[in-house]
């Protein structure tokens, strides 16, 4: 106790010098704090917002969906018995206005209940039920949102056909409280009542249209009487092919989008909290430096190495609270800041009161890194010897710090990686990014090392400034290493991003001209297939195919429960929900069987199944082994005959599984038809077709990519604004190296101009030693970020690779700029010193 | 690239005088402060001839550093002439002046000022580097044979002696073979033994060369050693031995 009384005196004495020499320690502490809380912050209160506004999101406490409109009796009952019920459907239309414009519309089936949660708004103020009711005349009205009205160029008033039906539209919809529980969006919203859909002749069998049956449960209705009702209707409906989502769940897709951007960011942020412990070890190091003197005293008049330990631990650990406390008070005041400035903008809610547990593990990891990275200086100043105070520090042997140091770094260390464990959702990730940022680490050093080692062996340089640059690089006290690392890990995960990004947007763009069709059209019945193909190929379609399409879920593999089955993480989704299945005579033109044999034209035994190679190998799947799926409410197993190689980018009509044409003998379906057309044709093939086949859904690819697109673009844009603080955290610890030595540098340089050093001569070998650091970095970044980004392009996303020359030529650049601009920026005042002013003072 | 400079680069043109290493005309140093400007150096009137060995001594303050400093370029006369090695200093730029120094003079400090990152032998051949000499480094190592210390090029001015170092920076103010020696108490910080040893070994060598010597000294003993004495007193030169004799 005396011994930390002693120290927290000494360090109070000390502090009372100010903050001179902390500003970059404190700037990385409060950059990394803050972006760590601030992410969590915003996502926590995103999420909770959802939770919050679940049921209004969701439209009911519980929701029941499935593809066919035909419930059992018992089902119906069940539901019925659950609470007030509301029955919406959903599907996708086309909406125009004939010979003029037509649209790819999200259809709204509501019944008299609808909504039964939150408010609908309409433009002009009305009453749901008058908008969509059918007027005298037999014709019924619709509301739809303002982007149609501008699309389709009509008016509240004006009539759009949908389907066979003229709908009058009575109002535009401003706010519809359950619209992102939809998910993935392809146009905007029309909205008609139950009975009108009858009149549009859009539900026919084999249509594709998602019923569901929302329930608002007797209220208070606690999330414990929700589960309850979920788990009760497992083996009734879940186990029928149905879906259940409680309003826990309400809107999955945002909410995966949201985790995903979440585990971006929190990835920037940590990597920027770690680059700034390489900044922080940097200001203890040299903030100890300077008080060598110091420290030499104290051990002269009797003081310990514990004693001097804790004397500048407590002080650094009082200044690195200031510092974490302005990061988590960053963090505090997101919640109501965003709410302010994101209301309006974002279709979420924004939960405004204060997130606790993300703003305090930001303080936690501020700590611990703090510890992690200041303990080793510290440590070591604790073993200054007293002869220091008569001998130069740069030949002065200190003495290693004992096994508790390291001790408490480990220990620091393992907290951080178990904090991350509960920042990332899957742990595999955690163990990669730990394992990434260690072996980092240990090139990056190595590396800086090597450089090191290379320029005191490199003789060859003929010029003098050349070499006095290249001498720099490894001369005793040089902050070689410090460079390399703090730019290096910032880049590195530049270049891997970028790298990601350019892969991706590459992927879903230059794939498109050559093998991509121009158009998917849906719900074509097969009574006017042939005659709709024609008529694509007379308005200048061209390669017009197609393929019948039932909806159908996996519910068994081999007798075991779908929910039940192991299956890999990139084939999971074959088991999730309705998955588009056909059936052919014959094997697809192109897909190459990879195991098993195709079934003969006239097949007529048990059913049989052809499975797509990537997906059976998920699952696990064998040939002979069996799928059962429910297909019309029908549960049919088929056996696994064959595998088929299936190149899903290729966006041709694929299935996982194709059944024998036996298989569903009878049962009413559609087809789905692709075709190509030049772009400039497109727009002509639409109106061709829209007023003959109303009734028939055109996805226009290009759109789709587009709205696909913008939304990656929009998750691309973020985390490159996150990495951008990764890279000025880097930059803040380049800087921070670069100063640590600049009084050494200024007595350099003066001692180099007394002996006839030109100023041009010493700017000439300033920036050659910035542009070596720079570009070594660049080279590390441009292979550790290339190979990173490699692995998760081929191993994760399963994309093909390509390298970016530009990047890679970029990185260098920004690199070469960012250590030449702050290198001399740091270092302008040692050339513009006065010789004889620093002369006479030393 | 070529570290070198050229002096027609540097703007650099030679005056024909060459029998004098330095002559200044009435030079003032007035430095600014706070309090007021302060005149240190109030109008000296001083000629050296080449190969003369010159103590300058006089009390703390009086401006015996700010001489050497106007001698070296390292400070600029506010007032007055400053003729050095047949180059006239005033309005030189802070470059041509440092060419001025790399092909004309060598200085020894109290307090060395070596450079702490760079080896002796590193040190002793900087100066020729930046004249873009070919073979710097064994020029270097011949001077640093020259004061004994070539067993020790390889050691950082940490690792040598106050002794050695302070032999590390007259090798340094040698190599680039100036004409004049700026020495501005070499042996303040050194004990008397040591001191003795450096004072041998910068006479010999200055004589050897015929290398105008100019010693900024409090010790008389030193000053005695010197063919000519200067004295100065609060910025004017007091008494000037071979003027006297």
């Amino acid at each position: 106790m005396h011994l930390l009384s002693t120290a927290l005196r000494l360090a109070l004495r000390e502090l009372r010098s100010g903050l001179q020499g902390f500003r970059i320690f404190l700037a990385c502490l409060i950059l990394g704090v803050s972006a760590i809380a601030v992410v969590g912050a915003l996502s926590s209160a995103l999420n909770t917002g959802i939770a919050n506004e679940g049921r209004s999101l969701m439209g009911g406490d519980i929701e029941f969906s499935t593809l066919y409109d035909t419930p059992s009796s018992e089902q119906r009952s069940f539901i019925a018995a659950a609470g007030r019920v509301s029955k919406v459907a959903t599907l996708r239309a086309m909406a125009a206005v004939p010979d003029k414009s037509s649209a790819l519309v999200e259809v709204k089936v509501v019944d008299e209940s609808y909504p039964l949660y939150g408010q609908l708004q309409l433009e002009p103020d009305m009453p749901l039920g008058r908008a969509l009711r059918t007027d005298p005349s037999g014709r019924a009205g619709t509301v739809v949102e303002k982007t149609l009205l501008a699309r389709l160029d009509v008016k509240v008033g004006d009539i759009v056909r949908v389907g066979n039906s003229d709908l009058v539209i009575n109002a535009a919809i401003v706010r519809e409280p359950d619209r992102i529980s939809d998910g993935f969006v392809l146009g905007p919203r029309l909205m008609i009542a139950t009975d009108t859909l009858a009149a549009t002749g859009l539900s026919r069998p084999g249509s594709l249209i998602n019923w569901r049956y929302r329930v608002a449960l007797p209220q208070p209705a606690n999330n414990a009487m929700v589960k309850t009702i979920v788990d009760q209707a497992g083996p009734l409906l879940q186990d029928q092919g149905w879906k259940v989502r409680s309003r826990e769940n309400a809107a999955p897709g945002v909410r995966r989008f949201i985790d995903r951007l979440t585990f971006f960011l929190s990835l920037v942020g940590l990597t920027s909290l770690i680059v700034g412990g390489v900044g922080v070890a940097n200001a203890v190091k040299a903030f100890l430096e300077r008080r060598t003197r110091n420290i030499a005293t104290l051990k002269c008049l009797g003081a310990s190495a514990r004693l001097v330990f804790w004397t500048y631990f407590i002080e650094v650990f009082i200044v690195a609270t200031g510092g974490i406390i302005i990061g988590v008070l960053a963090g505090l005041a997101t919640p109501p800041l965003a709410g302010a400035l994101l209301s309006g903008l974002l279709p979420i809610p924004v939960s405004v009161g204060i997130e606790p547990w993300p703003v305090v593990r930001a303080g936690l990891f501020g700590y611990l890194i703090v510890i992690a990275f200041a303990v080793w200086p510290l440590a070591r100043a604790g073993r200054i010897p007293p002869s220091a105070l008569f001998r130069d520090m740069l030949t002065s042997k200190i003495a290693w710090p004992g096994p508790a140091s390291w001790l408490v770094i480990v220990i620091a260390l393992a907290c951080i990686f178990i904090l991350t464990l509960t920042a990332f959702p899957d742990p595999r990730i955690t163990y990669g990014y730990a394992a990434g940022i260690l072996a980092s680490f240990a090139i990056l050093t190595g590396m800086a090392r090597l450089m090191m080692w290379l320029a005191s062996r490199s003789t060859g340089a003929r010029s003098a400034v050349t070499r006095l640059a290249i001498a720099n690089l490894h001369r005793p006290g040089t902050p070689t290493p410090s460079v390399v690392l703090s730019l290096g890990l910032g880049l590195t995960l530049f270049v891997s991003l970028s790298l990601i990004d350019s892969n991706i947007s590459k992927e879903l763009r230059d794939n498109l001209p050559d093998r991509a069709p121009s158009f998917f059209f849906l719900d074509v019945h097969s009574s006017e297939a042939d005659q709709f193909g024609e008529t694509l190929t007379k308005s200048g379609a061209s390669s017009v195919s197609r393929a019948p399409m039932l909806r159908g879920r996996i519910v068994k593999v081999n007798g075991v429960p779908a929910g039940q089955v192991k299956v890999s993480a990139d084939a999971a989704w074959a088991l999730r929900g309705d998955r588009g299945i056909t059936y052919s005579a014959t094997a697809p033109e192109g897909g190459q069987l990879t195991a098993g044999d195709w079934w003969p034209p006239d097949y007529a035994g048990k059913p049989l199944v052809s499975f797509s190679a990537d997906i059976a190998e998920g699952v696990g799947l064998k040939i002979g082994d069996t799928v059962s799926v429910n297909v019309l409410g029908r549960e049919i197993t088929a056996e696994v005959a064959n595998f088929r190689a299936v190149d899903w980018r290729s966006l041709q009509i694929n299935f996982v599984m194709m059944f024998s044409p036996n298989t569903f003998a009878g049962a009413p379906h559609m087809f789905v038809v692709t075709a190509q057309a030049d772009p400039e044709r497109e727009l002509d093939i639409l109106k061709a077709v829209s007023s003959p086949y109303p009734t028939i859904t055109s996805i226009r690819v290009r759109d789709a990519l587009d709205a696909i697109n913008s939304l990656m673009g929009k998750l691309i844009t973020a985390i490159r604004g996150a990495n951008a603080v990764t890279v000025l955290a880097g930059i803040l610890v380049l800087g921070g190296a670069l100063a640590t030595g600049l009084s050494g540098r200024i007595y350099d340089a003066v001692v180099l101009k007394t002996y006839g050093a030109t100023r041009s001569q010493l700017l000439r070998a300033l920036v050659i030693e910035y542009a070596l650091l720079g570009l070594a970095t660049a080279a590390f970044a441009i292979i550790a970020g290339g190979l990173s980004a490699w692995a998760i392009i081929t191993q994760i996303l399963g994309l093909e690779w390509q390298f970016s020359g530009l990047i890679a030529v970029a990185t260098a650049l920004v690199a070469l700029a960012v250590t030449v601009a702050a290198g001399l920026i740091t270092t302008w005042s040692a050339l513009r010193a006065n010789p004889a002013r620093v002369l006479r003072v030393d | 690239m070529d570290a070198r400079v050229d002096k027609t680069e540097a703007g650099i043109s030679e005056l024909p005088d060459k029998a004098n290493a330095v002559r200044l005309n009435g030079v003032e140093v007035t430095l600014s402060s706070r309090a007021g400007p302060v005149e240190i150096l109030k109008g000296i009137d001083l000629t050296i001839s080449n190969g003369e060995a010159v103590s300058v001594v006089g009390p703390s303050g009086s401006g015996k550093t700010t001489l050497l400093m106007v001698i070296a370029g390292l400070e600029a006369a506010t007032g007055g002439t400053a003729q050095v090695a047949s180059h006239t200093l005033n309005g030189l730029t802070e470059d041509q002046l440092a060419v001025f120094r790399r092909d004309n003079i060598g200085i020894v400090f109290q307090s060395f000022h070596l450079i702490p990152a760079m080896t002796a032998l590193e040190n002793v051949a900087v100066p020729l580097e930046l004249r873009g000499t070919g073979d710097a480094f064994d020029l270097a190592r011949k001077q640093l044979k020259r004061v004994g210390l070539d067993h020790r090029l390889d050691h950082y001015p940490g690792q040598l002696s106050g002794g050695e170092q302070q032999r590390v920076a007259i090798a340094r103010a040698l190599a680039a073979g100036a004409r004049i020696i700026l020495a501005d108490e070499p042996t303040g910080n050194l004990d008397q033994e040591t001191g003795h040893t450096i004072m041998d070994l910068l006479f010999d060598l200055q004589s050897d060369g015929d290398t105008t010597l100019v010693l900024v000294t409090h010790d008389p003993n030193l000053a005695a050693r010197c063919s000519r004495r200067i004295e100065i007193r609060d910025g004017l030169i007091h008494s000037d031995s071979s003027a006297a004799s």
